[in-house]
């Protein structure tokens, strides 16, 4: 296309709003006119053309849509998700068995925990990290975990700040869940409930069959006594790491 | 000067390259890449279809998990990156409404959820309009931001906006210009 800037400064800009069609009448007989003759408008007006008719489309419907921003950490919690998917699918092709429940994972786990420690042999040196990060529920809570294999299974230190003090009887619980955890389709773990005092931090100590690399994501929720399996939001959230 | 149709090759080129990228098992450079490309758009997309936060979080992580899992199918030339995420997109927000165990606890009051456009078609050509209209500069969103507005002319949205005719004419087509190359940044093949 034709330099830009020397049609627009030529008195050619009105092509732009011709394909708009906010011209007003005088100017709008005098492009047309012009427009039968000028090669170079005629290229302008189709190189706009789409643009116009997507703008003239949207801003009507722009007014009626909610002004409103993904929270800060979705990107990375996006790349996470995808990651551990990967690497779940990775671990899948790895390993002959393919299909393993959550229920399963977890009795295996607690199977092995107990002959390795019947065996009295040395649990492998195994630790992972757990940062947490608040999601859109959070607030300002903030968080972090360790879980180190042991004979026994896996010892959970747990470290929350600023989490809201709740209603008597109810509790935060920590999760462990697996890539296939989504809405209506749980792959859940519980790690235990806890409570927080009035300054809104707890250190905790928990035990877990649960492997975190078969459910590498720590989640805390709010739950209400009486309430059997996961129901509140999600307010803590975050990826083993090794 | 290049062309607009040539950043748009070179764009939806790159957009299909991040894909080869995950396809080829390099997931989190690229994911994070197509989110700051797409990922906006798709959560306000989701937010609009299902008039939760939360669910919109979700659908658009189910997004781009589906997109990692077909990577390896997706065809140029059948259509823009954009243009297959917000198929699965769609699919995803409906597949969410769906499900009655996804409904978020508190239940959204009636006057919370946005009003519906016709077709969710429209809705993702206007999100990705309004994030097009976004990236411009003050000066150019502000004209084309009028050009609807009570059908107003060139010389009613001068006299609205203080600045000569011959100004508003030239920011016009500057705006315009900015706005076809920024809609082919966002996959835009028209």
């Amino acid at each position: 296309m034709a330099d830009m800037d020397a049609l627009a400064e030529a008195g050619h800009a009105d092509a732009a709003g011709w394909v708009l069609g906010i011209l007003d009448p005088d100017d709008h007989q005098r492009f047309e006119a012009h427009l039968t003759a000028c090669q170079t408008c005629q290229q302008a007006v189709a190189e706009f053309g789409s643009a116009a008719t997507m703008l003239k489309a949207a801003l009507p419907v722009m007014e009626s849509l909610p002004k409103i921003e993904p929270p800060a950490d979705l990107r990375a919690r996006t790349v996470a998700r995808v990651e551990l998917a990967a690497r779940k699918a990775s671990w899948r092709r790895w390993s002959p068995r393919r299909t393993i429940s959550a229920a399963a994972v977890a009795v295996a786990a607690a199977v092995a925990a107990i002959i390795v420690s019947l065996a009295g042999s040395a649990a492998p040196a195994l630790a992972f990290s757990i940062p947490l990060h608040a999601t859109s529920y959070g607030g300002g809570a903030a968080g972090s975990a360790v879980a180190h294999h042991t004979a026994n299974g896996w010892s959970i230190q747990l470290n929350v700040s600023h989490l809201k003090p709740l209603p008597a009887g109810s509790f935060y619980e920590c999760w462990y869940a697996g890539s296939g955890n989504r809405p209506g389709h749980h792959d859940l773990i519980t790690a235990g409930t806890f409570t927080v005092g009035a300054n809104g931090s707890a250190t905790v100590q928990m035990w877990s069959a649960a492997d975190p690399r078969s459910f590498p994501v720590m989640q805390i929720t709010a739950e209400q006594p009486g309430d059997a399996g996961q129901h509140g939001q999600v307010i803590l959230t975050g990826l083993a790491q090794t | 000067m290049v062309s607009v149709a040539g950043v748009e090759d070179t764009l939806a080129s790159e957009d299909a390259d991040l894909v080869a990228q995950i396809a080829a098992g390099n997931v989190g450079q690229p994911v994070a890449e197509l989110y700051r490309r797409f990922g906006t758009r798709l959560y306000r997309f989701g937010y609009q279809q299902l008039g939760d936060a939360g669910l919109a979080e979700e659908m658009v992580q189910e997004c781009f998990v589906r997109l990692w899992r077909t990577a390896g199918r997706f065809d140029l030339s059948r259509g823009s990156v954009a243009a297959y995420m917000f198929v699965m997109a769609k699919s995803i927000a409906a597949d969410l409404r769906r499900r009655p165990s996804s409904r978020p606890l508190a239940l959204v009051e009636e006057e919370m959820v946005p009003p519906q456009p016709d077709s969710t078609d429209q809705i993702a050509d206007t999100l990705m309009v309004q994030d097009a209209l976004e990236s411009l500069s003050p000066a150019h969103r502000e004209v084309l931001m009028l050009v609807h507005a009570e059908g107003l002319t060139q010389s009613q949205i001068a006299e609205r906006l203080g600045l000569p005719l011959g100004t508003v004419k030239t920011r016009m087509f500057h705006g315009l210009r900015a706005l076809k190359a920024a809609l082919a940044e966002r996959g835009y093949d028209g």
